[in-house]
């Protein structure tokens, strides 16, 4: 372990921001599925999601692509992997599947016995993942 | 307030050479190596706290992320917070990735945080942020609005002008 850099620390990760080709589509779908409100749209089409604006003040940022902007395969390109988010309320996850199953998106469920995790991707094939324990 | 309570954990980036995006996490921002997952993905953040996940691409000779003003779908940047909240913290860390020679991409006060962006080694736009004071947002119908410049500020040259105003902040 090397020489811890002096002066600040990282307290936690704060946000995605990511680049759609309908970013009304995708802060909509979030809020519908997840639960998300909608703290302050801008100007530039730009959507500022987050569960608890006073916990953080966005954790998820939808804008628009530019013209021009081409699809990336995100299983395999190098770059962007996935954003992962804790459920911090106990329904919340099942809440979630429901969500997601009724409006026909694919997911994968992982259970252990600490742990339970849902993946999907969403219209722009940009992986997440949500997590509870169990 | 939404109806399921969320927080960010962490991203997962794709590495063309997870050896140096390791090394590069580590120098940059202190993240110790927390293990690896079920995928074999190395874990990294502070205090025993997973922020990171780093895998190894299949053709590290593949493109690199697109980035701003660029075009493209996909991340455009993920953000960490630091911490105590002050602008002292931020220009710790601005000196700090200066000496590393870390590619500065922009430093901007967004009125809710203090900013600056920067590229790790596969050119993914990482922001590390300071809060600012939640009364200043709150006098603001637009909390996220402002995009000025903050390059004199962190260098020393002047201070930042809402700090003034919150110099508890500083």
């Amino acid at each position: 372990m090397g020489k811890k850099p002096e002066g600040f620390k990282v307290r936690k990760a704060g946000h995605l921001v990511i680049r759609v080709k309908d970013p009304a589509a995708t802060a909509a779908f979030f809020q519908e599925v997840v639960g998300f409100n909608r703290k302050g749209v801008l100007q530039r089409g730009m959507h500022f999601l987050t569960s608890d604006f006073e916990d953080n003040h966005h954790m998820l940022l939808v804008r628009p692509a530019k013209d021009g902007a081409e699809e990336r395969d995100f299983r395999s390109a190098i770059g962007f992997a996935g954003v992962t988010y804790e459920i911090t309320d106990a329904d919340g996850f099942d809440r979630i599947i429901d969500r997601l199953n009724a409006r026909g998106v694919g997911v994968l469920v992982d259970e252990d016995d600490t742990r339970r995790s849902l993946r999907f991707r969403d219209e722009d094939g940009l992986p997440y993942e949500f997590w509870c324990k169990a | 307030m939404s109806d399921t309570l969320l927080r960010t954990t962490r991203v997962t980036l794709r590495a063309s050479d997870i050896g140096r995006s390791v090394k590069f996490y580590e120098d940059v921002f202190g993240f110790d190596q927390l293990g690896k997952d079920g995928t074999g993905r190395t874990l990294m953040g502070t205090d025993g706290i997973v922020m990171l996940a780093l895998e190894q691409a299949k053709d590290p000779t593949g493109a690199r992320p697109a980035v701003e003003p660029q075009p493209f779908i996909g991340m455009e940047h993920f953000a960490f917070e630091l911490e105590p909240d002050s602008f002292e913290v931020l220009r710790a860390f601005w000196r700090h990735i200066n000496a590393l020679g870390v590619e500065i991409h922009h430093c901007v006060d967004h009125i809710i945080t203090n900013s600056i962006y920067f590229l790790d080694p596969d050119r993914n736009l990482i922001e590390a942020y300071i809060n600012c004071p939640k009364e200043r947002a709150r006098e603001l119908e637009h909390p996220y609005g402002s995009l000025e410049a903050l390059d004199d500020a962190l260098a020393g040259k002047c201070q930042p002008a809402w700090l003034k105003d919150y110099p508890h902040a500083k």
